[in-house]
């Protein structure tokens, strides 16, 4: 098992290189430095900001900071706000943030498997083509559509709950921007999980397991819920990638203080060193993501674990 | 299975995706035309009509005006024409990247195979999304670079499957023959991979269609899209998000083109796939 | 009374051409303690036949006749009845044992859910008796088996994997589909040198079926030979070995690979392959047969004693 995790680590630092790699060319590669835009900045004051950010120094030399830096876990200041570093902002924006996605993952796994499970058992009755037909209508629907649709029937024209803010992660506040943000996703396990259950059943070994005299829930719970939930379960790095993206539009949307909105702010403001931080934090969460849902396939599927 | 004549056949089973092909067909032609059918232009600002108007027939605002007075059927056709134009070209471009990347790595086989394949896994664990938002900021938000960036980072699914088709189709005797008869590498994957790809690329195509669309509206919705004075149904969900509350209709309508465009296209998509019985990569 | 009597059983599935059938009108008795041997092309209703004594039919299946096991009528049984039955009265060995042990569950908790099962044995208990059970069947280190998964064995362990688990509760009657066609040539044999010694250990009824008219006639007294979901010639295998009346059980024995043919020497096959459903009227191998008279178009012949076996053939010789 250690070394299998060990094989997988490995695979996944060159992911990581590539991202902070590209984030750190593809920014020093914008026409004019990021102090030319906008803003007139005197010559004098220009030269002593790029030598304080070390924009005067050869490009390689500035990579091997950035990546000294990145190893010390230091993502740099922000370029418009001189008094606060990236580290700052993530450290204050993501918890919410990750309330709010960790919520939405929850019932995007209850939901979403329970609706999957139901329709296939369903199958060949009306109920399926129908959970079916609205899985791809959710799935069909951005969630910055959803959002918006959500605020406009529970908060404006019924005033059941409030239309954004925070307020200390009440549940009143997160019920509608966890909906919205779980709902594609709730779609696609839902959809994933249907497949792959209606798939099992129909192996070799269910009939064996019927053979035996087992009865359906026995059947159901001990032989095929287990290998039907394994695509789920590889799903869920992707999932999270879609959550991380999706939480930039909700918070936006529903005035969430998380990372997203920060996020959003800095990149309408070419906050290059923002923008880039949280462009690799978030990366380097997916990928640990990623790896996390190996390790665990690797642990539930006795054919890939290693002996 | 990869004539256009197995396709149509398999594909007349289904008939939800064939009603998405006729739908989708109206829509794009309604796209095209729709706007000449209106007698107001896109950027008209109508000041007899009531800024914010009610959809009305009898008003000429069919879809009602918006905030600034503009007539939301034009705007939302407009925006319609910028978002599958985009969806259409940066399909384009992701597919002659994918298709070209699969079938180099899945024909050459071996140590380029194995490099190039892991090059897509680790390009596919990067946070797409995320690098078009760098993009977008480093960049400038223009309209060309919007679809190749989209293209350009979008190619990966059709990489894999075009290359496991590709590995598939070598073993096959036909292309055993080309080989034999002296056919070049190059000669052998336009002449005999490429066109033996076309039903599975089709699929793949239907269904990065709604993916691009999607992308599109989501940076534009966040105000790094498509910029003013043109629009697309990801900057007018925006826009009427921001007025819902005194004029829905102007978030409810290009939400709803928006929405059953990428229903149509995965409904499409997904009966393709079942009817050429494809699996995921 | 036989342990097991089928009579009339039909098996369809509807199509957009109409009803496909998979049997028709079968008849078939198994008595308590002999092999039965049913051989058959693939798509003649061997399966179908198999699955549909246990009730194990997919849900679009017709079935109509009667199947009785022990006196009991199993068609139209109440589910929790069929249930108690399978696995402990009639048990069952698949043809790919690659497939039909659960690659997620280790050894041991597949065996043992079958006695905790039918038995309400304890999961010790249970997981002992498996234990045995696998010795029985000469699988070698038993103990440790039980905490492996299936695809740590090889296709030969696991096939006596899965015989040891249809024996777990001394079921009256096995039934075993193909239980070596996914195996290699040597293992086959071993697989059916075991079958046979448990056969006598246990006091079973077997129902054995394969394609190979030879294996089967060294394995069992008794032979059914089904086409196109009927039994078109059945009786001791002595006698069908050596007076087949049938053609198409003629021609099934010659197309059969043989030690004393010469090397290089062709194959005999039967051309053309069997119909996707019985035909509407007359016999079935009737496009296939060099024997054919007008009749075979506009009756089916019936299964009548013709010398030394039961055959279903006009041109059979009386």
């Amino acid at each position: 098992m250690l070394s299998y995790a060990c094989r997988r680590l490995l695979g996944a630092v060159p992911t990581l290189l590539v991202l902070v790699t590209l984030a750190f060319f593809m920014m020093r590669a914008t026409p004019g430095g990021p102090f030319d835009r906008e803003r007139e900045v005197e010559p004098q004051v220009r030269v002593q900001l790029e030598h304080a950010y070390h924009l005067d120094e050869p490009l390689l030399k500035q990579y091997g900071r950035y990546l000294g830096a990145l190893l010390r876990g230091d993502l740099g200041p922000s370029f418009k706000y001189a008094d606060r570093s990236v580290n700052e902002l993530i450290a204050e924006g993501f918890p919410v943030s990750l309330t709010l996605g960790a919520l939405a993952m929850l019932l995007a796994l209850l939901a979403g498997g329970a609706l999957g499970a139901f329709a296939a058992l369903r199958q060949g009755t009306w109920l399926d083509p129908l959970l079916m037909t609205l899985a791809m209508t959710g799935l069909s629907i951005p969630n910055f559509v959803v959002a918006p649709l959500l605020i406009l029937v529970f908060a404006v024209a019924l005033g059941w709950l409030p239309a954004g803010g925070w307020a200390g992660a009440s549940p009143a506040h997160l019920l509608l921007p966890v909906i919205a943000l779980a709902l594609p996703q709730v779609a696609t396990i839902a959809r994933l999980l249907r497949g792959s259950l209606i798939e099992v059943l129909q192996a070799p070994y269910i009939r064996t397991a019927r053979a035996k005299g087992l009865g359906e829930r026995e059947v159901l719970l001990r032989h095929a819920l287990k290998p039907a939930l394994l695509p789920v379960l590889s799903y869920l790095g992707p999932a999270s990638a879609g959550l991380i993206t999706g939480s930039v539009v909700i918070e936006q949307i529903f005035a969430v203080p998380g990372l997203g909105r920060y996020f959003v702010t800095a990149a309408l403001n070419r906050d290059y060193t923002v923008v880039m931080g949280v462009v690799i934090f978030y990366g380097a969460l997916v990928i640990l993501f990623n790896f996390i849902v190996d390790l665990l396939y690797g642990a539930l599927d006795p054919r890939v674990r290693p002996r | 299975m990869t004539g256009r004549n197995g396709l149509w056949t398999a594909l007349r089973g289904h008939r939800a995706a064939l009603a998405a092909l006729a739908l989708l067909t109206l829509l794009v032609l309604l796209v095209i035309a729709g706007p000449w059918l209106s007698p107001w232009s896109a950027d008209f600002i109508d000041f007899d009509g009531a800024w914010g108007a009610a959809p009305s027939l009898a008003g000429g605002h069919w879809f009602g005006t918006d905030s600034l007075g503009r007539d939301l059927f034009v705007r939302t056709l407009q925006g319609g024409r910028i978002s599958l134009l985009v969806g259409l070209a940066a399909t384009a471009v992701s597919l002659l990247i994918g298709v070209s990347w699969g079938a180099v790595a899945g024909y050459c086989g071996g140590r380029v195979d194995a490099l190039m394949m892991r090059t897509v896994d680790v390009l596919y664990a990067l946070p797409f999304m995320f690098f078009m938002i760098l993009l977008m900021v480093l960049f400038g938000r223009h309209l060309v670079l919007i679809f190749v960036a989209v293209g350009a980072v979008n190619w990966l699914d059709m990489a894999r499957i075009v290359r496991g088709q590709t590995l598939a189709l070598r073993q096959r005797e036909f292309v055993a023959a080309a080989v034999a008869s002296g056919a070049d590498g190059g000669a052998i994957i336009r002449e005999h991979i490429v066109p033996n790809l076309l039903g599975v690329v089709l699929v793949y195509v239907t269904l990065t269609i709604p993916q691009v669309i999607l992308v599109e509206s989501f940076l534009s919705f966040l105000g790094l899209g498509v910029q003013e004075p043109a629009t697309s149904w990801g900057a007018l969900v925006n826009d009427g998000a921001r007025e819902m509350e005194t004029t829905p209709w102007a978030l409810l309508f290009p939400a709803s083109f928006l929405a059953l465009t990428l229903f149509c296209f995965n409904l499409l998509g997904d009966g393709l796939r079942d009817a050429l019985d494809l699996r995921r990569p | 009374m036989s342990l097991l009597e089928i009579r009339q059983l039909r098996v369809a599935y509807a199509s957009r051409a109409g009803e496909a059938l998979a049997v028709d009108d079968l008849d078939l008795c198994v008595e308590a303690g002999e092999t039965l041997g049913i051989a058959g092309e693939s798509g003649s209703g061997k399966s179908q036949t198999a699955l549909a004594v246990l009730g194990l039919l997919p849900a679009g299946a017709r079935v109509s006749g009667s199947i009785r096991f022990d006196g009991e009528e199993l068609l139209g049984a109440a589910p929790a009845r069929l249930r108690a039955i399978r696995g402990a009265g009639i048990a069952m060995v698949f043809q790919d044992p690659m497939t039909a042990l659960n690659p997620h569950l280790r050894i041991g908790a597949q065996m043992a859910e079958v006695l905790v099962r039918h038995r309400g044995l304890t999961q010790r208990a249970a997981e002992a008796e498996s234990a045995r059970m696998l010795e029985a069947v000469h699988l070698s280190a038993a103990g440790d088996r039980l905490r492996q998964y299936p695809h740590e064995l090889s296709g030969g362990q696991r096939q006596r994997v899965m015989i040891a688990m249809a024996l777990l509760c001394r079921p009256q009657l096995l039934i075993a589909d193909e239980p070596t066609t996914a195996l290699d040539a040597t293992v086959q044999a071993q697989i059916l040198d075991l079958l046979d010694a448990l056969q006598r250990e246990f006091g079973l009824a077997v129902i054995l079926i394969s394609h190979d008219l030879g294996v089967l006639a060294q394995r069992c007294r008794r032979l059914a030979v089904m086409y196109a979901g009927r039994v078109v010639e059945t009786g001791g295998s002595a006698a069908l070995l050596r007076q087949p009346a049938h053609p198409y059980t003629r021609a099934l024995l010659l197309a059969r690979p043989r030690l004393d043919t010469p090397p290089g020497s062709p194959l005999a096959v039967i051309p053309g392959s069997p119909p996707p459903a019985a035909a509407a009227a007359g016999c079935a191998f009737r496009p296939r047969c060099p024997l054919a008279l007008p009749v075979c178009a506009a009756q089916r012949p019936p299964l009548a004693q013709t010398g030394a076996t039961r055959c279903a053939c006009h041109a059979a010789p009386v």
